[in-house]
């Protein structure tokens, strides 16, 4: 056993001891003193040391001899002391070097010390220290204890030349002189340069160690020396790995480590090949036995080297690859005379190569699995690799050119489409030359003749050095993304035609206002697009303002502006009739309805409007109200003859009468004599039927007389209102614009609706004639307001304005071709029937306010 | 021979304007027979007539067809149209017709066109 303190120990006395025998030397001038550095030497000498010193010391004693026998130099007595020391120091190296060497009395130094040395390599097994005190053999194969380390030599180094796993199980001594069953396996590791390192991983199985022994095996090999057992020596001395065999096959040498390596002994074999097995029986995986047999037995029946690759059962029971190679020797007639050969382990290759398979079939699978295609280029854009699918779309594979002596990128350029070729080539061409990506979108033809759109895309790779090794392409299939496209494109095309063949100009604006789209004809029909109305124009108003100042009528560009700007800022739809300036100036009547595209939360988009041309349907209005209005005139006219002949029918008759009965009065009172009887009769008639034409008057004038029944307390603003609205067709027809301001603190009066709304109608009616024969700005304006107990209404135009604002107001007074000449008298009758007044008034410059007061609180006349 | 008074009937549907012209005409001298409607003028003859005055606008039978109407009868028989309405008279089968007076008329033209249409 050896511990530290024991070592230390040792050493203690060692130094103690070679100093005592240094100084002693010193002062007794002899050199017996040194005999203790020579023991403590050999105290630590190890092995091939201890012989080295032997020889040294050997040496020394005989050159000294020599020298003694001889007396050379005349140094006898000296040599002869030195002769004498060598003798003594050989002696006591020869004592210490046994003492120190383990001895079999002592467990404790049977444990060599070199631990470091021993651990990692252990062989297959070992004793533990009770074991090793007995003769004893190996639990596996019956290698003796003292092969031990030699056959863990052997596995080493047939791990390390031939890359196999390593793996044993074995005694791991101690610092404390106990010994653990541990197990350690190292694998070699092949990087990609080649280099190779060890991985280990040791562990401790000591609680895991069976209790029954296994079985004893004892490994022995015959002294047979023919050629074969000869040279399976050679080939053991080089991978520690060795079989021989005789002419039939029947094995005749296996080292020990073969046989330790798959727990089998020669005798097993010998036995199995007796039995008329081949020597793989034993040790190859069921599966491959069959072939392995047969190749084995052709080969000792020809003599063809055998050489295989087979999975081998170790002695763990675990299959590992290995290559078996078996050539036979021949005499000097060429005849086999036997086999001899070894294995060397393959199980790393082999795993690394299932592994590379695996990962190649992954990889080609992957390939072969992307639902696109993949290719790979040369650097000069031929094609030397396409995926599977892209084979079976094309039809063809890039060899297949080749066969029909075209190039391969020809053959595959033949499949684009004619229309997209001319420009595939050209793009490929720029890309192989500046190295720069691929991409292009083209028809590529099927197996079946039918072009479908693909997106192709290709990168090169590149060396260490920048050179382009290969270029790399995906081709991915898009036509149904195409089709697709192109139904919406199609969609978009049907939709834009529709929009613009509809027979109306349509545009669309943003929430503010601003144009961003005119249809064709809306372009046409303005002679601009939206590019000739920049966003300001040169005065630097916004592009709206411009726009709508440039081409709408002036007289129409006040309403449309504040109506256009009440849509936008509330989002109602907005309807108008204005005139809209066609490209050669003329202005053209047009109806414009727009409305607010919203998104999904409710807020504006956009505004999209419609914009019809209605000017034959103005026009053809006009000309209908035109034809309406001289229908009512002269119907009107021909009511108001018939009923002045009415009248003065009613009057004449009395009339006639009258001046009937006077003459006849005047000659009743001429004649001589003057009949004065008859005279009285026709006076009276006269007075009678005066007083009868006076009743005619007085039932016209009862006929249209006003009542006062029918009066109600009204809004006046409400009158207004309607009004308005009964006007408002009249003030877009005649271009007016209507300003009209309403005092809000207007209280409820009491009159007759409809004859105020006569009046009402009656003095704007007279304001837009009198505003249209003025070709100055078209505005008429309507004031209401409270002046103390009235309300206070002024009409006001800009038209022409009047001579006598007195006489207007005259029945039958008129200044038109077809008036009558009633209205103005007729309103002032209704106003002064509400106790209300009604004037007119010239304006500075020109036009004419009309006025008209409503007492708040209404009197009936 | 003191010759009988000439005799001029008056159709009218206006009594006070049969009044007036009895009146008026009895002043000058002649006999008077009215009549209140064409009807009535036509079952009493017109045989012993001299001249005959009439309204236009009458109920029934009108001046214009009872003027053609006596036409026939007697061709001779001197008509005067007379009206309240002017518009009648403004009518085209008014044209032409020299005897026409517009009411309210003028009393001495009428008494000098009878006169001269009876002698």
């Amino acid at each position: 056993m050896w511990t530290q303190t024991l070592f230390q120990y040792r050493l203690a006395l060692a130094i103690g001891a070679s100093a005592a025998g240094v100084a002693v030397s010193w002062m007794t001038a002899t050199p017996i003193g040194l005999v203790a550095p020579v023991a403590a030497i050999f105290l630590f000498a190890r092995g091939g040391a201890v012989a080295v010193l032997f020889s040294v010391l050997a040496i020394a004693l005989a050159g000294l001899v020599i020298a003694t026998s001889f007396n050379l130099g005349g140094f006898r007595d000296l040599t002869l002391t030195w002769a004498g020391f060598f003798v003594v120091a050989l002696c006591i190296g020869a004592i210490v070097a046994v003492s120190a060497t383990p001895g079999a009395d002592d467990h404790q130094t049977a444990i060599r010390p070199t631990a470091q040395k021993v651990a990692p390599s252990y062989p297959v097994t070992g004793p533990t220290p009770e074991e090793k005190a007995a003769p004893r053999q190996s639990p596996i194969v019956s290698i003796n204890a003292q092969d031990d380390e030699i056959t863990a030599e052997l596995m080493l180094a047939a791990s390390f030349w031939g890359g196999s796993p390593f793996h044993l199980r074995y005694w791991r001594n101690e610092p404390n002189g106990n010994c653990r069953w541990t197990e350690v396996r190292t694998e070699a590791f092949h990087e990609q340069n080649g280099i190779r390192q060890w991985a280990s991983v040791s562990a401790d199985l000591h609680g895991q160690r069976s209790e029954v022994p296994l079985p004893a095996k004892t490994a022995s090999s015959p002294p047979v020396d023919d050629d074969a057992v000869i040279a399976a020596k050679f080939v053991e001395q080089l991978l520690g790995n060795a079989w021989a065999f005789d002419r039939s096959g029947r094995p005749t040498y296996l080292t020990p480590f073969a046989q330790a390596f798959v727990s089998v002994t020669l005798d097993e074999f010998q036995a199995a090949a007796d039995e008329g097995l081949s020597f793989f029986r034993r040790t190859s995986h069921p599966d491959e036995y069959d072939h392995i047999d047969a190749a084995w037995r052709h080969s000792l029946r020809t003599g063809d080297p055998f050489y295989i690759e087979r999975r081998i059962r170790r002695a763990s029971g675990i299959f590992d690859w290995n290559r078996t190679a078996i050539v036979p020797t021949r005499d000097g007639h060429g005849r086999v005379t036997g086999w001899y050969g070894a294995s060397m382990d393959l199980d790393a290759y082999r795993v690394a190569e299932l592994a590379l398979r695996e990962r190649e079939r992954e990889l080609s699978q992957l390939v072969d699995m992307v639902p696109s295609h993949l290719w790979r280029l040369t650097p000069d854009g031929e094609p030397v690799f396409y995926s599977k699918r892209m084979v079976e779309y094309l039809g063809q594979d890039v060899a297949d050119a080749d066969e029909r002596c075209i190039g391969r990128l020809e053959a595959l350029i033949e499949a684009i489409h004619p229309d997209d070729a001319a420009k595939f080539r050209s793009v490929l061409d720029r890309c192989l030359l500046t190295g720069k990506a691929f991409s292009m979108q083209y028809r590529l033809r099927r197996a079946d003749g039918i072009y479908r759109w693909m997106s192709s895309r290709a990168e090169p790779m590149r060396d260490q050095d920048g050179r382009i090794v290969h270029w790399y392409g995906l081709c991915h299939d898009i036509d149904d993304q195409m089709q697709a496209e192109a139904a919406i494109r199609q969609r978009e095309r049907s939709l834009r035609q529709l929009v613009e063949t509809l027979p109306a100009l349509i545009y669309c604006a943003t929430p503010g206002g601003e144009p961003i789209y005119r249809s064709q004809t809306l372009q046409d029909f303005l002679g601009l697009g939206l590019e000739e109305t920049d966003e300001t124009d040169e005065t630097g108003r916004p592009r709206l303002a411009g726009t709508l100042d440039a081409i709408i009528h002036p007289d129409d560009l006040l309403t449309v502006k504040e109506r256009y700007g009440q849509s936008l800022s509330t989002g109602e739809p907005y309807a108008l009739r204005h005139r809209l300036r066609r490209f050669d100036g003329e202005y053209r009547w047009v109806e414009t309805r727009a409305a607010a595209m919203r998104d999904p939360d409710g807020v504006i988009a956009q505004w999209n409007g419609v914009c019809l041309e209605i000017e034959d349907q103005v026009r053809a209005e006009e000309e209908l109200r035109q034809v309406h209005d001289r229908l009512a005139r002269a119907s009107q006219a021909a009511s108001l003859a018939e009923l002045s002949a009415s009248i003065a029918h009613e009057v004449n008759q009395p009339l006639a009468a009258i001046v009937a009965n006077s003459h006849a009065c005047h000659r009743w009172l001429s004649a001589e004599p003057a009949n004065v009887e008859r005279a009285k009769i026709t006076a009276e008639r006269i007075i009678r039927d005066a007083n009868s034409a006076a009743d005619v008057v007085s039932r016209i004038r009862a006929l249209f007389k006003r009542s006062t029944e029918s009066r109600s307390a009204t809004s006046y603003s409400d009158i207004i209102a309607e009004a308005r609205q009964v006007m408002a067709d009249e003030f877009v027809r005649h271009s007016i614009h209507l300003d009209i301001e309403v005092a809000n603190d207007l209280p409820l009066v009491k009159l007759d609706r409809v004859q105020i709304q006569q009046v009402l109608i009656n003095l704007i009616r007279n304001g837009i004639e009198a505003t249209d024969s003025n070709s100055g700005e078209k505005v008429l304006r309507i004031r209401v307001l409270r002046d103390e107990d009235v309300i206070r209404t002024e009409i006001c135009d800009r038209g022409r304005g009047i001579a006598c604002p007195e006489r207007i107001f005259e029945p039958f007074y008129t200044t038109k071709d077809r008036g009558m000449g009633m209205g103005l008298a007729i309103c002032r009758s209704i106003v002064e029937s509400h106790g209300g007044r009604l004037w007119a008034q010239s304006n500075e410059p020109i036009g004419t306010t009309f006025s008209f007061t409503l007492p708040i609180e209404a009197k009936a006349v | 021979m003191s010759r009988r008074a000439p005799v001029v009937a008056i159709v009218d549907d206006d009594p006070r304007l049969i009044e007036s012209l009895e009146e008026l005409l009895e002043s000058a001298g002649y006999s008077v027979r009215s009549f209140p409607s064409a009807g009535t003028l036509m079952a009493d003859g017109l045989t012993d007539l001299d001249l005959l005055i009439t309204d236009i606008g009458l109920p029934g039978t009108d001046g214009f067809e009872l003027r053609d109407a006596v036409m026939k009868a007697r061709p001779d028989l001197p008509v005067f149209l007379i009206t309240g309405r002017h518009e009648l008279a403004d009518q085209e089968r008014a044209q032409g017709i020299s005897a026409f007076f517009r009411k309210p008329f003028d009393a001495r033209a009428l008494l000098a066109a009878v006169d001269d249409a009876i002698t």
